[in-house]
């Protein structure tokens, strides 16, 4: 054996023009197969990304029409939150997202709920109310939320949501690690918010705390728990009006798609669920992808061709060579045989030398493939990748010039170089729908009022009852309208903090009951029932020095009011006038 | 010490069967020089090849010292029982004169390496043209290079295929006087096959082939 690989060595060196070449063949040839290999795999993962992490958004819009003087119409037709939901639980669909205008209330059946029983039965071992510091959102799935989806956010005590609780009704909140330790809350531990404007609260209870890398400070609850919970208490508007139940009115719809790829699945499904197509725009934003991915398509296909056309003809190459060689190695064949070496030793010798010259170019290769791999990669990148991204980039911004009311933008950055990162997709909601109506669309994100909900300052006022504005005397300045539910109206004088639509929490004295903490405008501690009413500022009379700065409400709404509180109207102060 | 029995050789060829030997017999000895002559195409290379064991007899049998050499391991009877020198020298162009003449040695695993600067010098050449690859020598030093090989496997038997077809009439002479002295001193079976006369007249023992036969012995 040691002769055998003395004699394969020494024709290695000894025959440095067959070496060389046979070398330098098989180095280029597996030098570009690593390469191409090398931009497959990238491309393939970035393929992969791109599908998998890609913000797919199919729009459903009114559909406008163009006047001949060319003013777009938007159609007089508005969606429900009913026609949307069935398209929500297409399999297409990931996530949801609504864009209500301005002042804008659910579905009138939403009005009327209150809390349970049992939630008035059994006041919350604790309260906490919402102040400026915490925003609450409600989301149909947490885990999709770009917090959680990025790992940002984790939870580091208790758990998700459960299907259950996603379905509403049971009430269940995350909190951040610090708002739960600024509270001092813990798992199973009961919250209390208080809304806007809303005179309301609402009891949650802590299902799971979570970390955030970034320090967020969101609170989350299920969607359908802001449904049943939170649509009723949207008096947001200022006016009375808006407080009118009226059905809800969808100006857009946005489905996150599972895969840029289920586009026509949910086009189909829409029309399968009777969608009417007629009378709104599907606008699905799936035209970056396709660019994206036609390029990176066009690398792969290429880098393929080159790798089978590279091998085919290398190995022709290399063939062609070894052939060459070996017929002129005849005559060393015949020396050998005659000096009693076996045939089989002496082919296995020249297989062996051209075995050894290739395992030293594949070992070079590989060595070299590394950083020319990288090199190529760039070179790729820079020529071929980036143009189609910048191309599909092009594309949304001028769809966004060209339609600001559809398009979500996303600006998508694709690197085959860096971690196979591939996609990190982001999508914009369209500015002026936030601004418009403070509602509006991010991703996973429903409703969110000015991104907070905070404690109305509580004003310990007290309430007086009249029949008509005529018995005091005074004339109502302004008054906007009726209410309905479980509000009452009052008049406040001119030189409150209140004006007409805003909302006065109800703080009947009833103490003893729970302890609430209050906001900053609140300015200390409150003991009292919860409640889910309040006064409603229906209109604002001129200060009078025997009225004082007493807000008052018409005697039916008083007494309703106390109706509705079980309360004694000598529990309550209130005076009487005639 | 090798005894031709009968021997025919055929193969085949797009014409037909060629018989390149038609039932040649033959008894060749230890400590003698014999020189086969004939025109081309008579057979004396292929009855070489086939006292060398590099082919089988169609018919007939080829013996050494008395064993069927068709019936033995015939690359170790080459390794150990034959040394060979052919009219193209068969050196390996990528080796030195001296690595070349080791490469008996080496395939056969002798215990004693051989001498190679004696080997040389035997030849007529010096330790100088052992550090030399074989196409740096001339015609007659490659020849000597390849006699030197074929002595370095100290086999009984040298057969050499004509072994001065390339070289001037010197340098022939000086081969033929190398392989008569190996035959003489050495004891040594030496089988030449020849065209040349001159070299003929040198054999103590001299066949004459035609078409596949012997014809002749002097």
């Amino acid at each position: 054996m040691k002769v055998f690989f003395h004699f394969v060595f020494r024709n290695v060196i000894r025959r440095p023009l067959r070496s060389f070449l046979c070398f330098f063949i098989a180095l280029l040839t597996a030098l570009v197969m690593i390469v191409c290999q090398t931009i497959s795999q990238r491309v393939e993962s970035a393929l992969t990304d791109l599908e998998k992490n890609y913000p797919a958004v199919a729009t459903i819009t009114r559909r406008a029409v163009i006047s001949p003087d060319g003013v777009k119409i938007p159609s007089s037709r508005y969606l429900t939150v009913d026609e949307a939901y069935p398209l929500s639980q297409s399999g297409s669909v990931k996530a949801w997202n609504i864009t209500l205008p301005a002042g804008s209330l659910a579905q009138e059946e939403l009005m009327g709920k209150l809390p349970d029983e049992e939630f008035l039965a059994e006041p919350p071992r604790e309260v906490i109310s919402v102040d400026d510091r915490v925003s609450v959102q409600a989301v149909n799935n947490l885990v999709l939320t770009e917090a959680f989806y990025s790992g940002e956010s984790k939870i580091v005590e208790g758990r998700l949501f459960t299907s259950e609780e996603m379905r509403g009704g049971t009430r269940a909140i995350i909190l951040s690690r610090n708002t739960a330790r600024r509270y001092g809350l813990a798992l199973g531990d009961k919250v209390t918010f208080d809304f806007e404007n809303s005179g309301s609260f609402s009891l949650y209870r802590v299902v799971g705390i979570y970390e955030s890398g970034k320090g967020t400070e969101l609170c989350y609850i299920p969607l359908e728990d802001y449904f049943r919970d939170l649509c009723m208490l949207w008096p947001t508007g200022a006016h009375l009006d808006s407080v009118a139940a009226r059905p809800d009115r969808v100006i857009r719809l946005d489905f996150l798609l599972t895969s840029p790829e289920s586009g026509e699945v949910f086009i189909r499904d829409a029309q399968s669920l009777g969608f009417d197509l007629s009378a709104f725009d599907i606008n699905i934003n799936d035209g970056a992808y396709f660019a994206v991915k036609d390029g990176l398509e066009g690398i792969l296909l290429l880098s393929r061709i080159v790798f089978f056309s590279v091998l085919t003809v290398g190995t022709v190459i290399l063939a062609l060579i070894i052939w060459f060689f070996s017929s002129s190695g005849k005559n060393e064949r015949t020396v050998l045989r005659v000096l009693g070496m076996k045939s089989a030793k002496i082919s296995a010798m020249f297989a062996s030398e051209y075995v050894l010259i290739m395992i030293a170019a594949l070992s070079a290769a590989l060595l070299s493939g590394g950083a020319v791999s990288d090199s190529a990669l760039h070179f790729v990148e820079r020529c071929a990748l980036e143009e189609a991204v910048e191309e599909a980039n092009a594309q949304e911004d001028l769809s966004e010039r060209t339609n600001r009311e559809i398009i979500l933008k996303r600006k998508i950055h694709l690197s085959l170089i860096d971690g196979y990162e591939g996609l990190v997709g982001e999508v914009h909601a369209v500015s002026n729908h936030l601004e418009e109506g403070k509602i509006g669309v991010r991703r996973e994100i429903f409703w969110s009022q000015s991104g907070a909900m905070t404690l109305l300052g509580m004003t310990d006022f007290a309430v007086d009852g009249f029949e008509n504005t005529a018995s005091f005397e005074r004339d109502i300045l302004s008054e906007s309208g009726k209410l309905s539910g479980y509000y009452f109206r009052c008049y406040v004088p001119e030189n409150s903090p209140y004006r007409v639509g805003e909302i006065i929490p109800l703080m009947p004295q009833k103490m003893g009951e729970a302890l609430v903490f209050t906001g900053d405008l609140a300015n200390g501690l409150y003991r009292g029932v919860l409640i889910s009413s309040g006064l409603v500022v229906s209109g604002i009379y001129p200060p009078e020095a025997h009225i004082g700065e007493e807000f008052v409400l018409p005697m039916k709404e008083l007494e309703l009011m106390c109706e509705y509180l079980s309360i004694s109207s000598e529990k309550y102060r209130s005076v009487r006038y005639d | 010490m090798i005894e031709v029995s009968n021997v025919t050789y055929d193969y085949p060829t797009k014409a037909g069967i060629v018989h390149a030997l038609r039932g040649v017999d033959l008894k060749l000895e230890g400590g003698k020089l014999y020189a086969i002559t004939g025109r081309s195409g008579s057979g004396k290379t292929t009855l070489l090849s086939l006292m060398a064991g590099l082919d089988t007899p169609t018919s007939g049998t080829v013996f050494v010292n008395g064993v069927d050499l068709a019936k033995t391991d015939q690359d170790r009877f080459r390794r150990e029982q034959v040394g060979m020198i052919f009219q193209a020298y068969y050196l390996l162009p990528q080796l030195t004169a001296a690595e070349n003449i080791l490469l008996s040695y080496e395939i056969g695993k002798k215990k004693e390496k051989p001498d190679v600067n004696a080997l040389l010098r035997a030849v007529g050449l010096t330790s100088f043209h052992g550090k030399k690859r074989s196409t740096q020598l001339s015609g007659g030093e490659q020849q000597r290079v390849a006699i030197a090989r074929a002595i370095a496997a100290d086999a009984p038997i040298l057969l050499a295929d004509e072994p001065t077809g390339n070289l001037d009439n010197e340098n022939s002479r000086n081969i033929i006087a190398i392989l008569k002295r190996l035959a003489h001193e050495k004891g040594k079976c030496v089988v030449v096959v020849t065209h040349s006369e001159e070299i003929a007249g040198e054999a103590d023992v001299r066949y004459h082939m035609s078409d596949g036969r012997i014809e002749a012995r002097d």
